[in-house]
C-alpha cells in the first residue's frame, strides 16, 4: 500500500491527522460524519499536502491544518456526490444519505466547507484561502458538468479531461500548491507544485475508469454505465468503433438485470490499453516535474522518493 | 498492442522529425510515435510526450480510406457550394453564356484551394500540437498514425501548386481585377495555416474564411468564367460568406476550451464564450437578410430564398444545442462541428436547387 513506502515523520502526522469536529449545538453531526465520509479514508489528499511540505522544506505542523481542510473538503464533496448519485454504500458500509437523509447529508457537507473556512481563516493566509474557494468553485463546476452529461452518449475528451480536472485532480492540485505558497515560493514554483497535481489527478482518474471495467473489482462491473456516464475507456471504445453508440445510449443508466454488453472483450482491452498509455504520458510529465522539484534545497529525499513511488503504483495499479 | 512512452525535448531537431515522420528509430526498432502531452512550464520543464507503438503493430486501413478521411468531404463544400451556385445562377438561371473550359478550370482550381487548406491546416496543428491524439479537429489521419505529416505537407503544396496552374489560364491579359482576387486566393489558402503570418491561428483566421469562401470566391468565379460580375454574384458571396463563417465558428463553439488552453487565438476566443453564442444566431440571421435583400434588389431569385427557409429548423436547433450547454465544456457543444458542416451542405442544396428551378 501506498503508507508504506512514507517517510516517518509523514506517517506519524498522517495517523495523528485529527478530524474531529466537536460541533457544539449539533454533535450528531459529528458523529454521523465519523461513521461515514470520514469513517477510515485513504486520506491521499494529506498525504499530498505532507509530502509537498517536505519537498518544499516546510514543517509539518504549519501544514497540519490544510491537511486536515483537504480532507473535510474531500469528505464534503462525497457526502453530496452520494445525495447526487442516490448511492446507498460507500466502503462497503451506508452512506451518510443512506444513514440520514438527503437533507442532512447536504447540511453536512456544507458544515464541513463552513469549518474549513473558518479554521484557515484564524491563520490568515488569503492566498490559500482563496486558492480553496476557487478549488471549490472547480469542484461545483466539475460535477455540474457532470451531471448534465449523464445518460449522453456522446461525449468528447475534452469533456472529460475538464471534468477530471476539476472533480478529481483540482484539490489534488491545492494541496500540492499550498506548500509551495507555506513555503513563501514565487508564483511560478506555486504553478509547477499545481501541474504536479493536476496531472496526479487526471492519472488518477483514468486508471479508476480503467479499473471500472474489471470483472474482479471492488464496484459492479461498468459503475459508470450504470450511472449513466461515459468514461474515458467507454469513450476509447467509441471512438474505435462508432456503431457502438446506439446500443451504450440505450444502456446508458438504465443497465438491465441480464444485460448483453454491446462490445467485444477485444474492444474493452484495446480501450483500456489506450487509457492506460495516457495515463502514462500524466504520470511521465508528473515525474519530469517531480525532477525539478528535487532540486530545490531543502527537499526531502525521501519525501520525493515517496512521490515517485506513488506515481509506480498508479502506473501499476490494477484495482 | 505495446505501447510505450518517450519523452523529447521542445525545439530539438528529434522532435521535428519526430513530428514530421511520425516515427523514430528507437530501441533498434522503428517506433510509430504520437505527441500525447506537452510539458511546458518556465521552470525547466519544456518536453513532449510521445505514445510510442512498433509501427508492426499499429494498425492501418488503404490508402484510399486513409486519403479519403484526409481530404475531409465534407467541407469541400464551404469552397465548392459558392462557385457552382454562381455557375447556376449566372449561366443557367440568367442566361449568360460562359466559358466551359474556364468553368472546368474553375472549379478545379478552387477545389485543389480548398484541399490544400485542409492537408495544410492538419499539418500545421499537428506540428503546432494543436491537434493531438482525441482532440477534436483535423481529419485525424495523423493523430492516429495513418500517414506522416511530411507525407500530407508535400500533397497540400502539390494541390496548391495545382491550383495555381489550373488558374493560370484564367488569368486574362489587362485584367487586373482578376489577377489580384487571385492573388487573394492563393496567398489567403498559404498564409491561412502556414507561414509567418498563420492567419488560421489569429481572431482575423475568420474573417479571412468569410472572404475566401464568400464574397472574393463569388466575384472572382463569375469574372473568370463570364467575364463579368454584378450585384447577385456579390451578394451570393455574402451569404455563402457568412454560413462558412457559421460553420467556422460552431466548430471553436465546440473547441473553445481545447482553443482557450492552447493559446490559440479565434474569433469566439477574442469575444469571449457568452457573446460567442449570441454571435452564431447573429451569423445565419446576416446570411438570410442578405439572401432576403438580395432577391428584392440583388437579382437573386425569390424562389432561392425560399427554398433556404426549408434549413431554418436545423438551424435553430444549432442554436438551441449553443443555449442548452452550461459552458464552452458542455456536451451539448459535442456536435457543433459536425451539425455546422451539415447545414452549410444543406443550405447550399438548397440554393442550389433553387436556381436550377424556373417557375
Amino acid at each position: 500500500m501506498v503508507l508504506d513506502w512514507l517517510p516517518k515523520e509523514t506517517k506519524r502526522a498522517i495517523e495523528s491527522l485529527d478530524l474531529g469536529l466537536n460541533v457544539y449545538s449539533v454533535p450528531e453531526i459529528d458523529i454521523l460524519l465519523s461513521k461515514t465520509v470520514l469513517f477510515r479514508g485513504k486520506k491521499f489528499r494529506p498525504t499530498l499536502c505532507f509530502l509537498m511540505g517536505q519537498i518544499f522544506g516546510v514543517e509539518l505542523d504549519r501544514v497540519q491544518p490544510y491537511a486536515r481542510a483537504a480532507e473535510f473538503v474531500h469528505a464534503a464533496t462525497l457526502a453530496h456526490d452520494d445525495v447526487i448519485d442516490e448511492s446507498p454504500t460507500r466502503r462497503h458500509r451506508p452512506t451518510l444519505n443512506a444513514r440520514s437523509s438527503n437533507a442532512r447529508a447536504v447540511l453536512a457537507g456544507d458544515l464541513l466547507l463552513a469549518r474549513v473556512m473558518a479554521e484557515l481563516s484564524n491563520l490568515g493566509e488569503i492566498e490559500i484561502i482563496a486558492d480553496l474557494a476557487n478549488t471549490v468553485e472547480e469542484l461545483v463546476s466539475g460535477e455540474w458538468l457532470q451531471l448534465e452529461a449523464r445518460k449522453v452518449g456522446r461525449v468528447n475528451r475534452i469533456h472529460l479531461e475538464t471534468v477530471a480536472k476539476k472533480k478529481t485532480a483540482s484539490l489534488m492540485s491545492w494541496c500540492c500548491g499550498t506548500a509551495a505558497r507555506l513555503a513563501g515560493k514565487d508564483q511560478s514554483w506555486v504553478d509547477l507544485a499545481r501541474q504536479f497535481g493536476e496531472c496526479l489527478g487526471i492519472a488518477f482518474q483514468m486508471i479508476d475508469d480503467v479499473i471500472d471495467y474489471d470483472l474482479k473489482g471492488e464496484k459492479p462491473f461498468a459503475q459508470d454505465v450504470r450511472e449513466g456516464l461515459v468514461n474515458f475507456v467507454t469513450l476509447e471504445m467509441l471512438e474505435a468503433r462508432p456503431s457502438l453508440l446506439e446500443p451504450l445510449q440505450q444502456i446508458l443508466g438504465a443497465v438491465p438485470a441480464s444485460v448483453l454488453w454491446p462490445w467485444e472483450p477485444a474492444d474493452l482491452e484495446n480501450a483500456a490499453a489506450k487509457v492506460r498509455a495516457r495515463a502514462d504520458a500524466k504520470l511521465e510529465v508528473a515525474g519530469q516535474i517531480l525532477d525539478q522539484l528535487s532540486q530545490l534545497p531543502n527537499s526531502s529525499l525521501e519525501s520525493v522518493q515517496a512521490l515517485r513511488s506513488i506515481l509506480v503504483y498508479l502506473r501499476e495499479r490494477v484495482r | 498492442m505495446s505501447q510505450k512512452i518517450l519523452s523529447l525535448r521542445q525545439n530539438s531537431a528529434e522532435l521535428r522529425a519526430a513530428l514530421l515522420d511520425g516515427t523514430l528509430r528507437w530501441e533498434n526498432q522503428l517506433w510509430s510515435v504520437l505527441p500525447r502531452e506537452v510539458a511546458s512550464h518556465p521552470i525547466g520543464l519544456e518536453s513532449v510526450i510521445f505514445e510510442v507503438t512498433p509501427t508492426s503493430q499499429l494498425e492501418k486501413p488503404n490508402t484510399w480510406r486513409v486519403a479519403l478521411q484526409a481530404i475531409r468531404p465534407m467541407g469541400l463544400g464551404l469552397a465548392l457550394a459558392p462557385v457552382l451556385a454562381v455557375l447556376v445562377s449566372d449561366g443557367w438561371s440568367r442566361g449568360w453564356i460562359p466559358s466551359h473550359r474556364d468553368a472546368v478550370l474553375v472549379i478545379f482550381s478552387i477545389l485543389c484551394l480548398q484541399l490544400a487548406v485542409h492537408l495544410l491546416n492538419d499539418v500545421e496543428d499537428h506540428l503546432r500540437l494543436v491537434d493531438r491524439p482525441g482532440m477534436v479537429g483535423g481529419s485525424g489521419v495523423l493523430q492516429r498514425g495513418w500517414v506522416s505529416a511530411r507525407v500530407l505537407r508535400v500533397w497540400g503544396w502539390a494541390f496548391w501548386g495545382l491550383a495555381i496552374a489550373l488558374g493560370l489560364p484564367l488569368l486574362e491579359l489587362g485584367s487586373g481585377f482578376l489577377v489580384f482576387l487571385g492573388l487573394v486566393g492563393v496567398f489567403g489558402v498559404a498564409q491561412f495555416s502556414s507561414g509567418p503570418w498563420a492567419l488560421r491561428y489569429r481572431a482575423v483566421g475568420d474573417f479571412i474564411v468569410f472572404l475566401l469562401t464568400g464574397p472574393v470566391l463569388t466575384v472572382g468565379a463569375a469574372q473568370a468564367v463570364f467575364h463579368r460580375w454584378d450585384l447577385s454574384d456579390f451578394v451570393l458571396g455574402f451569404f455563402f460568406g457568412l454560413t462558412s463563417w457559421a460553420s467556422f465558428h460552431s466548430k471553436h463553439l465546440q473547441t473553445f476550451e481545447a482553443d482557450r488552453q492552447s493559446g490559440a487565438s479565434n474569433w469566439a476566443i477574442w469575444i469571449g464564450y457568452k457573446r460567442s453564442r449570441y454571435f452564431l444566431l447573429v451569423l445565419y440571421a446576416m446570411a438570410y437578410v442578405s439572401l432576403g435583400l438580395g432577391s428584392i434588389w440583388g437579382g437573386i431569385p425569390l424562389r432561392v430564398f425560399q427554398l433556404v427557409i426549408l434549413c431554418v429548423p436545423l438551424i435553430y436547433r444549432q442554436v438551441l444545442r449553443v443555449y442548452q450547454a452550461s459552458g464552452p465544456v458542455s456536451v451539448h457543444l459535442c456536435q457543433m462541428r459536425t451539425q455546422g458542416l451539415k447545414i452549410q451542405i444543406f443550405l447550399s442544396l438548397l440554393a442550389l436547387i433553387g436556381f436550377f428551378l424556373k417557375f
